[in-house]
């Protein structure tokens, strides 16, 4: 009672609920705006998905070599599962502006001002990325394949460290079209590059002097005996 | 220079100074020049001895040799004397000697022979390797008499060979040439044969010289490309094939690419008829057979099972993507046995190899790669065989290629079924 009476401490409360309660229809349009967005992207996203996969999406991208190009990329969801899943994330995208616009007009207009003039970049970056993760991905099992098959020790972390190597390349071109941390991601690409290279030359030249031996050893008389192999294949 | 040829000028100015011929005999070389002189001498006497009344042509051409073949090619002196029990010639055979273009690789070369076969206007023709060791005159008699005589388009070689040689034709393309292609050729890759001048002209203006038939692949198209048409093919027995020793910079993995990468294609081209073919005939055959000393094969069982093993547990994730699941699963179940006691069921390879030409119809990777996971799986069949052959006589080892080729028939509708699957 007290503290009621006391104006020094009411009248900032007072300011605090009144705003509280001017507050809470917007916050609670915002609350159901976000959740019936969410709701609508992934009833969307079912829609999308099953209705594509009826009219034989799936198939025709299949004749067109579209999917081909999807799972050489690396990419195993079907294309209407992937059509699916970029209408889910658009209208994700939408309703979290729309929910701002709720909040503040200005806002939304600055978020959106923001949005526009950055997307040529955003969907540069986008474009370097899927192109990287598809060179890698090819990439690494080209050396793979080579690699087994000419019974190189170590056939998958090569592939791997050629993999991470140019998936670290795309990445870092992906950061300079955004226009930052273009120059953390040089440095990272010269220590990977430079410093990876030096680091094994030396763990393999000195450290591992025994076991470079060894795994000549082991090469040459491979060597040797393929040399003995004498089966004509054809 | 006529518009769409593929000669070099030096090819076209000789063929304007030799005019026409009745046969041609085409020899592809690169590097040859140790066994070379004796391919040509044996053709010449040939060529002399079984066909003396009519104009003949010795075509060399090579892709850029540094070891002086081209110039053995044209100084070697003809055996035509009474050594070989040959009368006086009236005329000897004619060389030409050229380059090809394109590329580099054994179809390239028969491109051009092709076409100078078209433009010479042969009745016959035939190529044999550089590289043989075994070849007499009476080769060129079996290889030109059934296109000359006997009104066939194509000659398959039939060979005596040792039972370890020859891996990839007994477990893959004879397989497949008999179950898809309904013909028991059983050397469709031999690479000595003998065909009609309809039939070069017919090679020549398909349009796959920029495709594995240019390498190593041209001898298994040119086959399948006989069959396909409905050319009259047959086969003629020439005895044992020695080649010099094995060229130590070919590549096992590139070959198979090759090869299975032209075959399969094939299917793919004549899809209809090769998943509808039911069953399969026998191919008239020439000469007179006969029993052949063959020198051994070494063969080294711990490396081949070894990278059996290794492409199983590295390429686990592509496998998975196109072989089907219970031949995956079989795969991996032979992991673990002892190389000199390692098996392979028939049935399994059969479904192995089906699943690769469903997956290269498929396109579920590039079909390079899918072919590249090939080289392990091959090297265990291989192996396997060593094992399992290792007791048998030559007539065992034909029953048991005819028992394995007899499965890829009857295992035609899981081939079919893979086919039309849908991913």
């Amino acid at each position: 009672m007290i503290l009621l009476q006391n104006p020094s401490i009411w009248e900032p409360l007072q300011r605090f609920l009144h705003r509280a309660a001017a507050l809470f229809p917007v916050m609670l349009a915002v609350v159901v705006v976000i959740v019936a967005g969410v709701l609508l992207a992934w009833l969307l996203d079912w829609f999308v998905r099953t209705t594509l996969r009826l009219v034989g999406f799936d198939r025709m991208t299949h004749r067109q070599h579209v999917s081909d190009a999807l799972r050489r990329a690396g990419l195993a969801r079907a294309p209407s599962a992937l059509t699916g899943y970029v209408v889910r994330w658009l209208v994700v995208v939408f309703t979290l502006i729309a929910a701002l616009s709720i909040l503040s007009a200005e806002a939304t207009d600055t978020v959106v001002g923001a949005l526009v003039s950055y997307l040529p970049r955003l969907a540069a970056a986008l474009l370097i990325l899927v192109m990287g993760y598809a060179v890698s991905a090819f990439i690494a099992r080209s050396v793979l394949l080579w690699a087994v098959n000419a019974r190189v020790r170590g056939a998958r972390w090569l592939a791997r460290g050629c993999q991470l190597l140019m998936a670290v390349f795309f990445g870092a071109l992906a950061l300079e079209n955004l226009g930052f941390g273009r120059d953390v991601s040089l440095v990272v690409l010269a220590i990977l590059l430079g410093g990876g290279v030096l680091a094994l030359a030396l763990a393999y030249g000195l450290a591992g002097r025994d076991l470079a031996r060894e795994s000549l050893e082991t090469m040459l008389e491979e060597a040797r005996d393929e040399d003995r192999d004498g089966l004509s294949h054809l | 220079m006529r518009s769409g040829t593929v000669l070099l000028p030096e090819a076209e100015a000789r063929l304007e100074s030799i005019g026409r011929a009745d046969v041609m005999v085409g020899i592809p070389s690169f590097n040859n020049a140790r066994t070379i002189g004796h391919v040509v001498r044996a053709v010449g006497a040939g060529l002399v001895k079984y066909f003396p009344g009519l104009t003949a042509v010795i075509v060399n051409s090579d892709g850029g040799s540094r070891d002086g073949t081209p110039d053995i090619v044209q100084g070697v002196g003809l055996d035509v004397g009474r050594g070989l029990l040959i009368a006086s010639p009236d005329r000897l055979p004619v060389r030409l000697v050229t380059g090809y273009k394109g590329i580099p690789g054994k179809g390239s070369a028969f491109r051009t022979m092709f076409e100078i076969a078209e433009r010479l206007g042969a009745r016959a023709c035939a190529v044999v390797d550089a590289d043989l060791r075994s070849i007499t005159p009476e080769w060129v008699q079996l290889l030109l008499a059934p296109v000359l005589h006997e009104g066939f388009d194509y000659v398959c070689p039939l060979y005596s060979r040792h039972k370890y040689d020859g891996t990839i034709t007994n477990s893959i393309v004879y397989p497949l040439v008999r179950s898809c292609f309904g013909r028991r050729v059983r050397q469709p890759i031999g690479g000595d044969f003998g065909f009609s001048g309809r039939l070069a002209a017919h090679y020549r203006t398909q349009d796959v010289w920029e495709s594995d038939v240019a390498r190593y692949g041209i001898d298994i198209w040119m086959t399948t490309t006989a069959l396909a048409g409905d050319f009259k093919v047959c086969q003629a027995y020439l005895g044992a094939k020695i080649h010099d020793a094995k060229d130590p910079g070919s590549d096992l993995t590139a070959m198979l690419v090759q090869v299975a990468g032209a075959l399969f294609g094939q299917i793919e081209a004549h899809d209809k008829r090769c998943l509808e073919q039911d069953g399969s005939e026998h191919v008239p055959e020439f000469g007179f057979r006969f029993d052949v000393g063959l020198e051994p094969v070494p063969v080294n069982l711990r490396r081949m099972v070894d990278t059996f093993e290794r492409g199983l547990r590295e390429f686990d994730s592509i496998y998975a993507g196109f072989l089907h699941p219970e031949t995956k699963a079989g795969l991996t179940a032979l992991a673990g046995q002892s190389p000199e006691e390692f098996t392979m069921p028939p049935d399994l390879w059969v479904r192995t190899v089906y699943d690769f030409v469903a997956a290269t119809h498929h396109r579920t990777l590039p079909v390079e790669h899918v072919l590249r996971t090939l080289t392990p799986l091959y090297l265990g069949r291989t192996a396997a065989w060593v094992v399992q052959a290792s007791p048998f006589g030559a007539v065992e080892v034909e029953a048991e290629i005819d028992a394995l080729s007899a499965r890829f028939e009857a295992c035609k509708p899981y081939l079919r079924e893979r086919w039309r699957e849908r991913k």
